[in-house]
């Protein structure tokens, strides 16, 4: 169940790693397309609407941003179901959230050259995986609040300018040998906790889109502003999640600290 | 029949009290020690084969007590046990050279089925969950 | 109570006050000083409109002196021409028309004479000088029915005429002269009363700008004082100086809304602080609260896999044992939820001891993660405090936090609940970590002081906990030796009363 995610805005040349690791670890890469595929069928969404939200920084997040946050926890759904499945390596630009829960994800940070050089780097239009080169660095800051090429956020950064993709992928598999990647019986449950708050975010999201999940072992707290305003949303939101599969216990929580504490 | 040697450490009692008779069952050899400074001395004195530890203990933390293990014997295996479960701490046990860890509460099954994998994984292959 | 409602009555706290203040009689300084300068003004009024009118006395006085020497003047004409007639038989005709002239001004002066002249016998004058004409009239008479110019008894007529004309003589230059003695000291009283009332008016002068001043310069340096006890934290409203209302009360109106504001920001100040240590705790408690819960649930399954195996006394020990670690939990919840409580500001007697200790507890769990020891001692049968728990507990624990913070390696915390010297009980909290400079040490009760980057202060100021300190009639003292160790030491009054028991 170890998971090795390359991040990068160079879309091309990460994926070459990513598929140069995948095949020297002998993991399934998992891409973004591949994630808008199992999101499309679990979500009954077209694959087309939810490209569409990987790739639009503007004029639809703006309009339809409750839409567009539940494509995006759809999308980071299916990434935990191919995380707990098995192990893989993903290359892409979601799963921040997951990544920073988890201490078995080696996060993998694919820098370029120091000023862009531009022709070598992020081949444009290249279309395979979606967004390309700054758009994805806006993309992330706009879902995420946090600066994609930030270092701090990685456990290892890659500057490919210095070498060829299987060098890279072999100093990230020497990396993946450290113990600390380990899986163990505690990151694991992590894992399935977090799968299940998306699932529960998921559903909920479209209605209260600040909703913020989080379960432990079935418990499962659930905070929103909305929940100030009136009892009523707190019981809803309570009965529709009650009876999923995996919850045991559900507990509304109505201010931000009380959630940040459990 | 060889039988794995375990040493569980906790501050809580109750912890060893109800854990033990479990182990037991699944034939292991049980001591129990609620004091760290006496799991200590017995690691240094006696080979275990797999020790059980809290973390957060008075004076000396599990952290501590893992660097002792594989200090005194690299081949014991060590499984933390610990209510202030954090990713960093994690990543921490496992780079000392954990076995395996696991977050308070736990089911009692959860524990063996870790400790009979690690028996297992050390030949002790009559040991069952 | 609901903060609402809280809200609500801490308004109509503020309606009643400023009520209490505004509702005063009004003596503004402006009036005041509008009243000192009518005064002058009054004042200048009446002693020109004095002089005014003693100048017109004056002038009438003027006029009636020279009506009565022109009286005086004829009366002796008349005489000298009486006299020539006697002794020469001549002008006696002149005579009578002297008198006749003097009898005019008589009448014609007479009424204005009652009215400004000194009360004398001026009926006398009128009537010797009627009877001085009858005689002359008379004398007149006999010259004429006697051509030979020998009047029977003329020696006799005579007699009664100087007699008369003496008499009349006499009276109007008695009377002429006191007129003018008159005048004259009316001339002096002109001449003086300015004088007088310059030196009037210079002295007043000077009371009124003493009197003004001190008006002024009293509130103004009660208004710094006050200043200088809101600067050490207290924020009892300021007290009006005086029975009435002025300028000043503006000030101290509006001083006391300012008061209540600060307070307001302070207590929210303390309250988000609060807040963000109670998040700070409650990430530590959630995880304290993992240990009797994984208990109970070790000792639960345990029941349910080996119920039957279990002996009866097994099973009740087990039982108990969850009991117990029920009970456990509850007490970690409960300190911390007694901590997070709304704060109604109320003052009770206080087990200083067990409060320190409620509070280190909290703590511990920071202190434990962080393996840090935390040691307490408190000195048995001590009497209480009496304080606000909560507000005392977020000291505590500030102090404990940022000792907590102080400290590396090997670190070390000592807290001490002890009696102090008199009437009063200290708590200490000792740390050997790096301690303060003798430099910044001055400073750390500074608002807005901080030695920890921004965003990372966990505790509430040290002079927001000086405030609440101060606040309790106790005070707060730092010692420091950079590289050894820092205590603090937090001294409150125990409660009165309870010394002895």
């Amino acid at each position: 169940m170890s998971t090795v995610a390359i991040l990068s805005k160079y879309v091309n040349e990460s994926r070459k790693i990513a598929e140069k690791t995948a095949f020297k670890l002998g993991y399934p890469l998992v891409t973004m397309t591949d994630l808008v595929k199992a999101a499309a069928k679990e979500g009954n969404v077209t694959e087309s609407e939810l490209s569409g939200a990987l790739t639009d920084i503007t004029l639809y997040h703006q309009l339809f941003r409750k839409r567009k946050m539940k494509l995006v926890s759809l999308l980071e759904l299916a990434l935990c179901g191919f995380m707990m499945e098995k192990s893989i390596v993903f290359c892409g630009y979601v799963g921040y959230p997951i990544f920073q829960e988890i201490s078995h994800v080696l996060q993998v940070l694919v820098l370029g050259p120091p000023e862009d050089a531009g022709g070598r780097a992020g081949g444009k239009g290249s279309g395979k995986d979606l967004l390309s080169d700054d758009k994805i660095l806006k993309w992330f800051k706009k879902i995420y609040q946090a600066d994609m090429e930030d270092p701090n956020l990685y456990d290892l950064s890659i500057n490919m300018w210095h070498m060829d993709e299987s060098e890279a992928a072999d100093i990230i598999i020497n990396t993946l040998k450290q113990p600390r990647f380990k899986p163990m019986t505690y990151s694991k449950k992590v894992m399935k906790d977090l799968q299940l708050a998306f699932h529960i975010k998921t559903k909920l999201i479209e209605k209260m889109p600040d909703v913020a999940v989080k379960s432990h072992d079935g418990t499962v707290y659930v905070y929103s502003k909305a929940f100030k305003r009136g009892q009523k949303k707190a019981a809803g939101t309570k009965q529709s999640i009650m009876w999923m599969d995996g919850v045991d216990y559900v507990e509304i929580l109505k201010d931000q600290k009380s959630f940040d504490a459990v | 029949m060889n039988s794995p040697e375990i040493l569980l450490i906790d501050d809580e009692p109750i912890v060893g009290q109800r854990l033990r008779t479990g182990l037991e069952k699944m034939g292991c050899k049980v001591e129990v020690a609620q004091d760290p400074k006496d799991a200590l001395a017995k690691i240094r004195g006696k080979r275990f084969d797999v020790v059980i530890t809290d973390i957060m203990m008075p004076e000396i933390n599990g952290i501590q007590v893992l660097e002792t293990v594989k200090e005194a014997n690299p081949d014991t295996q060590v499984i933390i046990i610990t209510g202030f479960a954090t990713s960093e701490l994690a990543r921490e046990a496992m780079e000392k050279g954990a076995y395996d860890m696991i977050a308070k509460p736990f089911k009692p099954a959860d524990l063996r089925g870790m400790v009979a994998k690690a028996a297992n994984e050390m030949g002790f292959t009559d040991i069952k969950e | 109570m609901t903060p609402d409602t809280i809200a609500a009555q801490g308004k109509n706290d503020i309606a009643a006050d400023e009520k209490d203040l505004l509702e005063r009689p009004v003596f503004s300084f402006r009036f005041q000083i509008i009243l000192g300068f009518f005064t002058f003004f009054i004042l200048s009024v009446v002693v020109t409109v004095g002089a005014m009118i003693t100048i017109n006395q004056i002038e009438k006085k003027i006029t009636t002196v020279q009506t009565w020497e022109q009286f005086l003047f004829n009366i002796e004409q008349a005489r000298r021409w009486e006299k020539n007639f006697f002794l020469y038989g001549t002008n006696l005709e002149d005579a009578l028309s002297s008198t006749t002239e003097a009898q005019a001004i008589l009448a014609e002066n007479l009424k204005k004479f009652e009215g400004s002249s000194i009360p004398a016998a001026k009926e006398n004058i009128k009537k010797h000088l009627d009877l001085y004409h009858g005689k002359l009239l008379q004398l007149n008479q006999l010259v004429k029915e006697s051509p030979d110019h020998s009047i029977p008894r003329a020696d006799l007529i005579e007699n009664d005429l100087r007699r008369y004309g003496a008499s009349i003589v006499g009276d109007a230059a008695d009377l002429t002269a006191r007129e003018h003695d008159l005048l004259f000291r009316w001339l002096q009283l002109v001449q003086r009363v300015p004088a007088y009332f310059l030196v009037f008016l210079f002295f007043l002068m000077i009371y009124m700008t003493r009197f003004l001043s001190r008006r002024f310069m009293k509130p103004l340096k009660y208004l710094v004082n006050e200043t200088r006890r809101i600067a050490r934290g207290d924020f009892t409203p300021v007290q009006p100086l005086r029975k009435f209302r002025d300028e000043f009360t503006t000030v101290e109106v509006a001083i006391n809304r300012m008061l209540r504001e600060l307070e307001s920001r302070q207590n929210s100040l303390i309250e988000s602080h609060k807040l963000r240590a109670v998040g700070i705790l409650t990430a530590g408690v959630a995880h304290e609260l993992n240990n009797p819960i994984n208990n109970i649930m070790l000792t639960a399954h345990s029941m349910l896999d080996e119920y039957d195996d279990l002996t009866k006394d097994e099973q009740i020990d087990m039982i108990t044992d969850i009991i117990g670690e029920t009970d456990r939990s509850r007490g970690i919840v409960h300190n911390l939820l007694d901590f997070t409580r709304e704060n109604k500001a109320t003052y009770d007697a206080i087990d200083l001891g067990s409060l320190v200790e409620e509070t280190t507890k909290l703590a511990k769990n920071q202190a434990r993660v962080r393996g840090i020891p935390i040691k307490l001692d408190v000195q048995p049968g001590l009497p209480p405090v009496l304080g606000d728990r909560q507000k005392l507990k977020q000291v505590f624990l500030n102090l404990i936090m940022n000792a907590l913070d102080a400290v590396g390696q090997n670190g070390l915390i000592q807290v001490r609940v002890r009696y102090h010297k008199l009437n009063y009980l200290s708590v200490q909290i000792e740390d050997n970590g790096a301690g303060i400079a003798p430099d910044v040490l001055p400073h750390i009760f500074d608002p807005f002081f901080t030695t920890k980057p921004v965003g990372k202060g966990t505790g509430l100021g040290l002079s927001v906990s000086r405030g609440i300190i101060n606040k309790h009639r106790g005070r707060i003292e730092a010692d420091s030796k950079p590289g050894a160790y820092t205590i603090f030491n937090v001294i409150l009054p125990y409660y009165p009363g309870s010394a002895n028991e």
